[in-house]
């Protein structure tokens, strides 16, 4: 019995100790209402703004390829390609610089649907629009711009912030590491869609 | 049954009571679908009761740079703090961006800090405020029919479940100057402090309640920590 002992422990420390999957995303609740395309089969469409298209374009393309190419981290049904008809678009996106506070938004994702108004935190949206703020993106490096581009998109597809500087959800004043969207984010899209 | 079998079969009851007490603290900690829409749907009922706010909102999400996670990183960015009624709020429009801006003519009750004098009204532009939803549809240019009636109902744009200041609200604001002498409150809303009697404290966004504290305290406090920070 007695030798019996140590391994037992061992047994319940490995156990106990053992690295689990535990997903860190937040979501609001609620998504995009005709969703997020499906890989392979059909897809959706986001557009450009000229205010945007002038500033980002290259961005923005990188920002997307990071949430539609992601197998070799996890799959999921991500699928979108810009389209120069806005109403067939699903997510918009533009910029602007209003004044020149230095105490603005860096970026905003707003959501909408016919006729309704929309809270992310209560009902889906037919479609979101990001602004993305001209006067704080030219202080960042391009690679930190496209990451702020593919934090929005998130939102736009249903993420909201979490805490973990790893998380392409992470708020940029919560410190992000990253400028793409990683497992954890990856995993959230794939609850909702 | 041999008394290391029960002993065995004890300790596996034993690592499975524990792993489900550490899976489920560390769920709880995280974010799950189906439970995270209830907790989510909880906390909106309780919202905007105390608001004058329309029937519809337009709830949007931004993202800022800095966070201000106290009084002393708070008065060292301010140009000015102050005790300020709200006289009067317009909406402005700008052409790049769907959210209109709400520019607000604020008067001075009680000066803690700044170049300012009780009396002074200064103005403060903020983003988010009133318009109408004709508005939302045709900077929306999406085509859906909306009645006379309707074109008029009013709407509310919200970043982050904050408001824009509203006509009559008292408020304690930190407010940095801008080039064309207005202000815009510190950090976009968080040198904004409501006030309830003798406390006061500023709104959490939503979301992001782990990440960013209120600062509730009462207002001795507030100007004891302002005074030792201030410029």
């Amino acid at each position: 019995m007695n030798k019996k002992l140590p391994l037992l422990f061992a047994i319940v420390a490995m156990i106990v100790f053992l690295p689990t999957d535990v997903f860190a995303y937040n979501l609001f609740g609620y998504k995009l209402t005709n969703g997020v395309g499906n890989w392979g089969k059909n897809r959706q469409y986001y557009y450009v703004h000229d205010s945007a298209k002038t500033y980002y374009k290259p961005l923005i393309k990188g920002a997307w390829d990071t949430w539609i190419h992601s197998s070799h981290i996890v799959s999921t049904p991500i699928s979108f390609r810009e389209t120069t008809n806005k109403k067939s678009a699903v997510v918009e996106l533009a910029s602007f610089s209003n004044n020149d506070s230095k105490h603005q938004y860096v970026a905003i994702t707003s959501f909408f649907r016919y006729q309704k108004e929309v809270e992310p935190w209560e009902s889906n949206w037919g479609w979101a629009k990001i602004d993305l703020n001209r006067f704080y993106m030219k202080n960042h490096l391009k690679a930190d711009q496209q990451g702020t581009i593919a934090h929005e998109i998130g939102h736009a597809m249903g993420l909201a912030h979490n805490g973990d500087s790893f998380s392409i959800m992470c708020p940029l004043a919560g410190g992000r590491k990253t400028a793409r969207p990683l497992r954890d984010d990856y995993e959230g899209i794939n609850v909702l869609y | 049954m041999k008394k290391g079998h029960i002993f065995l079969i004890g300790t596996i009851v034993l690592c499975s009571v524990i792993m489900g007490l550490v899976f489920s603290s560390k769920a709880s900690s995280t974010n799950q679908d189906a439970h995270a829409k209830k907790k989510v749907e909880t906390n909106v009922t309780k919202k905007d009761v105390d608001e004058k706010s329309p029937g519809l909102t337009v709830e949007s999400n931004g993202d800022i740079e800095t966070i201000y996670s106290d009084i002393q990183s708070l008065t060292k960015e301010a140009d000015v703090i102050f005790e300020g009624e709200v006289l009067s709020t317009k909406t402005k429009y700008y052409k790049d961006i769907t959210i209109p801006s709400t520019v607000s003519q604020v008067k001075v009750v009680k000066a803690t800090s700044g170049n300012i004098r009780v009396g002074d009204v200064l103005t403060f532009e903020e983003i988010g405020g009133f318009t109408t939803q004709k508005y939302v549809k045709e900077s929306s240019g999406r085509d859906f029919p909306l009645s006379k009636s309707e074109e008029k109902q009013p709407v509310e744009f919200k970043v982050n479940g904050i408001s824009a200041m509203k006509n009559g609200e008292k408020v304690i604001l930190f407010g940095g100057k801008n080039k064309d002498e207005t202000y815009s409150v510190i950090g976009v809303y968080q040198g904004k402090f409501r006030i309830e009697g003798d406390i006061i404290q500023r709104v959490v966004p939503k979301g992001d309640e782990g990440m960013y504290s209120s600062l509730q305290m009462n207002q001795a406090s507030l100007e004891k920590e302002v005074n030792q920070f201030k410029k």
